[in-house]
């Protein structure tokens, strides 16, 4: 799901920084984060995108929304 | 580092646009001379690119009505209503609009940034939830990053994705406040108001519109998609600016919310900025009575609008897809956009150029902004002007029609 905003090209991993690494633009970002929403049935509040920087951060909200009686 | 330091990749994509020559983010107007016409560079230009849907700005009245308030009561307020103090034009403007709107309460901003970031900001809580659409316009997404409630985003104008999310919160405490927009400053949609306020019956939510593009532009009476859509009852804030249709600067929230004068006393973006100057709520006044009683302005518009989008439709063009007083160009790359929007304005037409990531559709737009007073003249020319570049950059075959056969 990240790969068609990958502009450089480098291997994504784990601690891949999706902004950095990848050089996507925040709007990729909503993009991307839409389509997680859709995929796992959650809503991810705007307040929770600030801590998200790598593709290890978004699994952890992604399952923090899905378990945790947070989880919107 | 220094300080700027972290805006190397913006200095670099301005540097980038500025390339053939001209900042399309520093075009000078030299001398506006009415709400379509000015000189740029020493050259004449239509102007097609400026919101000023009902072409109020120089309407004689509100001309007549700024400067004799201006003469009357002094050039400025000089602090914040607050502070000093409301004037009684400040009073009779949200008396004014009250009555437009037919609502109970109304209150008058310093421009329409500051009513959403006001208004959306305030009215939601830390346990509430502020529910709004992703396409939504800067002073949206500025007012949740001052709010302290938690912000879901919907797919733009999909009211089936805002019933999901909602359906997700429901049970939770903490109320529940959906944003949307009449009119869509970028590519000139309609938000689909009557599903959304079914929606918002049905969850219990709240509803805030920001009229901003459609006030005065839709609605018998020009209150705006509300009013179009026939569910006024069901939007319990309407935002609003005084900057578009009504030719002048400033902001407005009006609503029939119990208790809604404490936001004069709890929105900080009202109680700590300067009141607007007299001039300018006598011409707003004025403007608004204008509305009121001339819908032929209106009229005026919507055939100006069907004579451009038509005629760029015509000529091969992928515009947004509801017809509106916004008509948004769609053109393939940032480089085309950039010369095309720049020898148009050598060519005596004036647009605005939006690129991404400020566009929702992640390519270049010309924003092309219809106005009551522009003549078929005008507009014949804006599309005649613009089909010839836009062909000699290959955006559109030649000859027009046989492209769409
Ligand atoms: C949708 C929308 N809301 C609010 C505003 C802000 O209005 P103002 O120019 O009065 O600050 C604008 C215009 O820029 C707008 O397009």
């Amino acid at each position: 799901m990240l790969e068609p905003h990958n502009k450089t090209g480098v291997p994504i991993r784990r601690n891949t920084d999706i902004m950095k690494d990848l050089d996507v633009d925040s709007l990729a970002v909503m993009d991307f984060i839409m389509n997680l929403e859709d995929l796992f049935d959650i809503s991810i509040p705007l307040n929770a995108m600030a801590e998200i920087r790598t593709v290890e951060d978004v699994a952890e909200v992604v399952l923090k929304m899905k378990t945790n009686e947070n989880g919107l | 580092m220094s300080l700027l330091k972290r805006f190397d990749a913006l200095i670099q994509a301005h540097k980038a646009v500025s390339r053939c020559g001209i900042d399309p983010f520093g075009v000078k107007l030299e001398r506006v001379l009415s709400p379509t016409r000015a000189i740029v560079d020493g050259r004449p230009v239509i102007l097609a690119g400026t919101n000023n849907y009902l072409g109020l700005t120089f309407h004689p009245d509100c001309i007549a009505a700024a400067a004799e308030a201006a003469r009357r009561e002094g050039t400025g307020t000089t602090g914040s209503r607050i502070a000093n103090g409301s004037y009684a034009l400040h009073k009779t403007l949200e008396e004014r609009l009250a009555g437009f709107f037919e609502r109970r309460h109304a209150m008058v901003f310093s421009t329409g940034y500051q009513a959403n970031l006001g208004i959306i900001s305030t009215i939601a809580g830390p346990d509430d939830y502020l529910i709004i659409d992703s396409d939504s316009h800067a002073s949206i997404y500025d007012a949740i990053r001052l709010s302290s409630a938690t912000v879901i985003r919907f797919k733009h104008n999909d009211a089936a994705d805002l019933d999901k999310r909602l359906h997700r919160l429901s049970g939770r405490p903490g109320n529940k406040v959906i944003v949307v927009e009449g009119i869509y400053s970028m590519l000139g949609d309609q938000a689909p108001l009557r599903e959304i306020a079914e929606i918002k019956r049905r969850h219990g939510a709240y509803l805030v519109v920001d009229e901003a593009h459609s006030l005065g532009v839709l609605g018998e009476h020009g209150r705006g998609l509300g009013e179009h859509a026939g569910v006024e009852g069901d939007i319990d804030f309407v935002v609003g600016t005084f900057s578009k249709s009504l030719g002048a600067v400033g902001g407005l929230c009006v609503s029939d919310m119990d208790d809604f004068d404490v936001l004069r006393v709890a929105c900080r973006p009202y109680m700590f900025t300067a009141s607007l100057p007299p001039s300018v709520i006598a011409s707003v006044t004025t403007a608004l009575e204008v509305v009121r009683t001339d819908s032929s302005r209106q009229q005026r518009l919507w055939r100006n609008v069907d004579t451009l989008y038509d005629g760029l439709d015509l000529s091969g063009f992928t515009l947004g897809r509801q017809k509106s007083p916004v008509i948004a160009v769609h053109l393939p790359d940032q480089e085309t956009a950039v010369r095309i929007w720049y020898e148009l304005l050598e060519a005596g037409v004036y647009v605005n150029l939006a690129l991404p990531p400020a566009t929702p559709t992640g390519t270049p737009l010309l924003r092309c902004s219809v106005c009551a007073d522009h003549s078929r003249d005008e507009l014949e020319t804006i599309v005649e002007v613009l089909r010839a570049i836009a062909q000699s950059h290959g955006v559109i075959g030649a000859p027009a029609r046989s492209v769409r056969a």
